[in-house]
């Protein structure tokens, strides 16, 4: 459950960014889910409503994509993505869960071998976007 | 694109009244044997203690206090692990164990933020954080996401030693960061550059720790380090601390 401590960032993140009384200007905040922190979507939801209990808008004002995982090896270069990837039990999939940084304990580079990658892509919770009524979004790539 | 993580922090920290933040430029000072005795001793008075091990390569706290550690409850976040001396503990092992784990230097930021984020910490007189050797991303990320903090510097008496530590003084100061003094670890009468750097820089010395060769045959056991001769000493140490503020 430790979902509702980054649904609570993300309220306190959009609060902070558009003021606590304003919320109700929201139109879409744009919200993605990285596949290798394994985040449970139906929790994270049930922790952003609890978030939004008493506040000036809803739940329908968040919109939430999951992003595939993918990796790129420091030393040989090569990409993978988690899907697929072999040998990772269940204790070290909860151990990426709490924190995704757990994954170069437990994840080589299927060609090399090497402990030294990069998440490339789909690490855990980011902002993609803040739109308000009337504007362009406010926060984008 | 934002990261969310950075709005909770100060949050997540709120019921802690102080955070000590334990540090030195130079590895193999006793950093860690220092904050895992001075949370021993703050726990054994009664006080409410965190200790959290920042040192992703080198995490070694547990060691020291000869606990064994396992993946932490989740509640609504992730909550620390009472240990059996009643210290709120949360270290990088809980999550890898005694596997390595290299890590880059965004890797490392994403790592110490999210365990600020999301780690809920109880009500504590003391947070005490326990950074790797160095001037990298653990120290500058704990300055730039932990706005209540306060750091006190370990270093041992060789020159070699107190130069490197005197960067970490000049840092710390150049960004108007309270310190709230220097231990001088592992001390021998012979020299006096801790002293001259902390008169040099008007830092306390919050007291002198002699090297004692039985502390090793001490580690692993929380009850044997509380009656050791380094306990004793730290104990002084550790009342300074407490008078501070």
């Amino acid at each position: 459950m430790h979902e509702w401590a980054l649904a609570d960032a993300v309220v306190s993140t959009v609060e902070e960014k558009v003021g606590k009384r304003n919320l109700s200007i929201l139109k879409e905040v744009h919200i993605r889910l990285g596949e290798l922190q394994n985040i449970d979507r139906e929790i994270f939801v049930t922790g952003l409503k609890m978030m939004l209990r008493g506040k000036q808008c809803g739940l329908e004002v968040f919109k939430i994509d999951m992003e595939e995982a993918g990796f790129k090896c420091n030393y040989c270069e090569t990409e993978w993505k988690l899907n697929g990837y072999p040998g990772i039990g269940e204790d070290e999939r909860e151990a990426i869960h709490f924190l995704p940084e757990s994954a170069h304990a437990y994840m080589q580079c299927p060609k090399c071998g090497s402990s030294d990658f990069t998440v490339a892509a789909g690490r855990g919770v980011l902002i993609e976007s803040i739109e308000l009524n009337g504007q362009e979004p406010t926060y984008n790539d | 694109m934002i990261d969310p993580r950075t709005s909770v922090v100060e949050k997540r920290l709120k019921n802690v009244k102080r955070i000590i933040v334990v540090s030195s430029g130079k590895g193999g000072v006793g950093k860690s044997v220092f904050s895992s005795v001075a949370a021993l001793l703050s726990a054994e008075k009664g006080l409410k203690t965190g200790l959290l091990d920042l040192d992703f390569q080198g995490s070694s706290d547990h060691i020291i206090l000869g606990e064994k550690v396992s993946l932490p409850e989740e509640s609504e976040g992730i909550c620390p692990l009472r240990l059996s001396s009643g210290i709120d503990f949360v270290s990088f092992s809980l999550f890898t164990g005694e596997s390595p784990l290299p890590l880059r230097g965004k890797d490392t930021t994403n790592a110490i933020l999210e365990l600020l984020a999301v780690t809920i910490w109880k009500e504590l007189d003391f947070l005490i954080v326990d950074l790797p050797p160095g001037i990298g991303e653990e120290i500058l990320d704990i300055i730039r996401f932990i706005q209540r903090k306060e750091f006190i510097i370990v270093s041992s008496s060789s020159l070699v030693s107190v130069q490197v530590v005197e960067r970490l003084v000049n840092l710390l100061q150049s960004m108007n960061l309270p310190v709230t003094g220097i231990v001088e670890n592992m001390a021998m009468d012979s020299v006096h550059h801790v002293s001259d750097m902390s008169e040099k820089y008007g830092l306390p010395l919050l007291g002198t720790i002699p090297y004692f060769p039985e502390l090793e045959s001490e580690i692993g056991d929380s009850k044997k380090l509380l009656k050791g001769n380094f306990a004793k000493y730290l104990n002084a140490v550790v009342k300074n601390m407490f008078k501070t503020k």
